[in-house]
């Protein structure tokens, strides 16, 4: 009569081990899965918060490239968004013409008072590109998976 | 048939015991599942009406630069600007744009809306800027200005001289 009280209890203790360790199981992996649904609700709504816009004039008599640093290509970009950007050059992917142009290339300064890129704030870059021929270019500037592009000529 | 009774009921004890077990990790799984996607949706609704509205303003907004005067014997800049939008515009968050290089609405010494220091501007009104020595010392006679209001609605003009 004993033994069958102690093989029950074993097979009691072993279904509670098993049902724990589904249990266990169940709630870190549900756990894992809201952690990456909480980053990426966190990314989402970054780039929708994220808006930006190139200021720079594009017109005849407009300086462009070549301003104050010769082989320079200078563009005003202007966060039009309602999320507070990282203004290092490192954060803004440019292309010009398609070329990607690595962080060392480019150089980002937020304009006015400002020490980080607010919204309404402007962050002037300089792309050293030297040898760009006269004729129709493109530029391209990406933060946050929001793309703009900003097309120009030199004279 | 008392023994096996008592066998019975724990063979049951044990079952709804996992069970238990079981539907409380679930209870604790689907709380966290909740509460994560409320938080993210909540996040994300906020988000895209910030985003609808930022659009909204875009459509809102117009603006015209109707004169960009140079004044050479004193190096003087002077913008006048009307709302034709049907928004009110900040004037803080305006920023212009003089022959591509950068003048922030900061660097003009005189910011004045329909008369008045303020930076509301309201549609109808004219916002007159007038810059003494930032755009003397950037590029001496300035040929085209180009005005860029908060929500990135912008209008270029031609420098005269006065």
């Amino acid at each position: 009569m004993a033994s069958v009280s102690v093989s029950h209890m074993i097979l009691f203790i072993a279904s509670m081990v098993v049902a724990a360790s589904v249990a266990g199981v169940f709630t870190s992996t549900v756990g894992e899965i809201s952690n990456a649904v909480d980053d990426q609700g966190v990314h989402l709504s970054d780039d929708v918060r994220t808006d930006v816009e190139i200021i720079s004039d594009n017109g005849t008599g407009a300086c462009v490239y070549s301003c104050d640093v010769a082989g320079n290509l200078t563009l005003l970009v202007k966060n039009t968004g309602s999320q507070q950007l990282s203004g290092s050059a490192d954060q803004i992917d440019v292309l010009v013409n398609g070329q990607y142009q690595p962080p060392e290339d480019v150089s980002a300064t937020v304009l006015g008072d400002a020490d980080t890129w607010d919204t309404n704030d402007v962050v002037r870059l300089e792309i050293a590109e030297p040898g760009l021929n006269s004729g129709d270019h493109r530029a391209k500037v990406i933060v946050n998976g929001d793309e703009e592009v900003f097309e120009f000529r030199i004279p | 048939m008392t023994g096996q009774g008592s066998r019975s009921a724990r063979r049951g004890f044990a079952t709804s015991g996992s069970f238990l077990v079981i539907f409380i990790g679930l209870f604790i799984a689907l709380g966290t599942i909740y509460t994560v996607t409320a938080n993210t949706g909540e996040r994300l609704g906020d988000a895209r009406e910030d985003q609808r509205d930022r659009h909204q303003a875009v459509q809102t907004t117009a603006v015209e630069v109707t004169n960009a005067t140079w004044n050479g014997t004193d190096g003087t800049l002077t913008l006048t600007v009307a709302n034709t939008g049907d928004s009110t515009l900040a004037v803080s968050a305006a920023d212009t744009v003089v022959d591509g290089r950068y003048v922030g609405i900061e660097d003009y010494e005189r910011a004045t809306v329909a008369g008045v220091d303020s930076d509301q501007w309201r549609p109808g009104e004219d916002l007159v800027l007038e810059d003494v020595d930032t755009v003397e010392a950037l590029s001496g006679t300035p040929e085209r200005v180009r005005f860029v209001t908060g929500p990135g609605v912008a209008d270029v003009r031609e420098v005269t001289a006065a």
